[in-house]
């Protein structure tokens, strides 16, 4: 029967199946597509706790809810390139934990500018490893340093700063 | 009664009402410095309501400006703002904020005849209106809820009593506004009519002469509704179950709303603490201790005002002007025993958050402490409308 989590586990296949069959930039644009609109259903809205002029996430909600590790092994894929996270880099790009940062950043970015704020990703923790993952240039662009953000990282899975 | 310091602590309701509204006109939940500096918009609501009973008026519409101008896309209202009118809400959508926007609004307009702010906003109220609807049952006529007053998905997912009071009295107000502006909105009448009915029968229980908390369903769209995961029913006592004569859909000495209220008293009243708990101690999330709570305490004692019972008007009153401290209310008090009992839970469950501990060295540092008391979240601005409410009925009836 369809249960609880089939939704979920839907959405992690799908994204695979997407990756497996155009590739990962498709996969990419399609992840952001999704953000972006989302964000446009949500409107407006400054997102995550703050601290000082930085804003972060203690949990990653989206990791909480797709479980990825708990299906990493159990989902039929093709090479490991989906958790690759086929990012270009960028200041306005996603610090990439896992590949639904792409989408999560893009809600967030588009809710930022439709509230007149310019979103910078500068940490997300690896969904798979837990290790933190780097955007430097949205550290940069946002005035800080690794150095600025290292307390704040022991405790965050996501930080972002809003301008 | 202490009735010096009952008129003190209602002038001082309304200073600290107007102390705490920011510029933009969102008031906030609790100062800033404290526990809700933002702008939630139930506590909004009820503060804006506030400021109409102490004839606040230019705040009230100012308030009232601000949160209709937050509304999002699909028509609801976060569950809160920063002072910018930015959604920085956490939880699932809290549909009772959308009734309350609109019961307000209608109380405003009712107090001012002043219509102009109706008329710039009327696609908000379209869309306010419309977003309640959509979460209808046509099953069983109610609006479905993530959660509601106490933020409590556990007990509160499913076609709850107060977000369903807040919706359909926010129709109702809705309605009069748009016959006032000559607006064709029938539909909406029927439709809350609908959802009245739908109160006062699927959630009212005869055997427990109450009304009830919850009909729990995980999804609105169940259909059957008896095979939805969730389906089954909340009986336990709520404070909450006074919505129905609290949004006014409902008179005060209608036998149902006199033996709900009397179950509520029987089973929610501190024996120890005096006041009116919110629910029963087993639900077990009572952050800082189990204990009596200031505005429900306050909405309980205006039934009793009503219905002329001066002696339980005056027993409930008194005990939120006898609790004020420096004439400021708590969100709640508690006992250090309580307490410690919270607090060992919280540690063992891996559940205390850094709020949740700035919350306890506040509880520490408070002077009543060290009376063997625990004080939470002082100010919070809802119970002092609570308050401007209930002590202006109080007066007006017992004290002439």
């Amino acid at each position: 029967m369809v249960k609880s989590k089939t939704f979920i586990k839907a959405f992690i296949v799908g994204a695979i199946e997407m990756n497996n069959r155009m590739g990962g930039e498709a996969l990419y644009d399609w992840l952001w597509a999704i953000g972006e609109r989302l964000g446009e259903l949500e409107g407006g809205g400054i997102e995550g706790k703050r601290r000082g002029d930085l804003h972060y996430d203690p949990i990653c909600p989206l990791k909480a809810q797709l479980e990825t590790e708990h299906y990493f092994d159990i989902i039929p894929k093709e090479g490991d390139s989906y958790f690759m996270c086929p990012m270009s880099s960028g200041a306005d790009k996603p610090a990439c934990g896992d590949i639904v940062c792409v989408m999560h950043y893009a809600y967030r970015r588009r809710r930022g500018e439709l509230a007149g704020k310019k979103v910078f990703h500068l940490m997300a923790r690896s969904h798979l490893t837990e290790d933190p993952i780097f955007n430097e240039d949205a550290i940069k662009a946002a005035g800080k340093t690794k150095k600025d953000i290292e307390e704040l990282v022991q405790e965050s899975a996501c930080i972002f700063a809003y301008r | 009664m202490d009735r010096d310091k009952a008129f003190k602590l209602y002038e001082r309701s309304i200073s600290l009402i107007k102390e705490n509204q920011h510029e933009k006109g969102g008031f906030y939940a609790s100062p800033p410095g404290t526990r809700y500096p933002y702008v939630y918009t139930r506590d909004h609501s009820v503060i804006v309501m506030g400021a109409i009973f102490a004839g606040l008026l230019d705040e009230a519409k100012k308030g009232l400006n601000f949160i209709l101008d937050v509304q999002k896309p699909s028509g609801e209202f976060s569950q809160r703002y920063d002072v910018n009118g930015n959604d920085t809400s956490y939880k699932d959508p809290q549909i009772d904020g959308n009734g309350s926007v609109l019961f307000v609004l209608g109380k405003y307009c009712e107090a001012t005849e002043d219509y102009g702010l109706c008329t710039d906003r009327w696609n908000v109220i379209e869309k306010a209106v419309e977003y309640i609807l959509r979460h209808k049952n046509d099953e069983v006529d109610l609006i479905h809820s993530m959660n509601s007053i106490h933020e409590y998905p556990a007990y509160e997912q499913g076609f709850e009593i107060y977000a369903n009071s807040a919706c359909c009295a926010g129709i109702l107000q809705a309605v009069k506004i748009g016959e006032s502006l000559g607006k064709e909105v029938f539909e909406w009448r029927e439709e809350a009519e609908k959802i009245k009915k739908g109160i006062l029968t699927r959630l009212w229980s005869s055997r427990i002469r109450s009304f009830i908390k919850n009909i729990r369903i995980k999804y609105g769209e169940s259909k059957p509704l008896g095979y939805d995961p969730f389906s089954s029913v909340i009986i336990d006592v709520d404070a909450a179950e006074y919505a129905p004569a609290y949004f006014e859909l409902i008179e005060e000495d209608d036998l149902k709303v006199v033996s709900t209220v009397k179950r509520i008293d029987d089973l929610l009243w501190d024996e120890e603490l005096d006041g009116l708990n919110r629910y029963p101690q087993a639900w077990d999330r009572n952050n800082g201790g189990y204990g009596p709570w200031s505005h429900f305490t306050l909405q309980i004692a205006r039934h009793f005002i009503r219905t002329e019972d001066e002696d339980t008007a005056e027993r409930y009153l008194g005990w939120c002007v006898e609790i004020a401290h420096d004439y400021m209310l708590p969100e709640h008090i508690s006992t250090i025993d309580r307490f410690e009992l919270w607090l060992e839970a919280y540690k063992n469950a891996n559940i205390l958050r850094d709020k949740k501990i700035t919350m306890i060295e506040n509880i520490k540092r408070h002077p009543k402490w060290n009376d063997g008391l625990v004080y939470v979240t002082t100010p919070l601005l809802w119970p002092h409308a609570e308050y401007i409410r209930t002590y202006k009925e109080y007066a007006e009836k017992f004290l002439k």
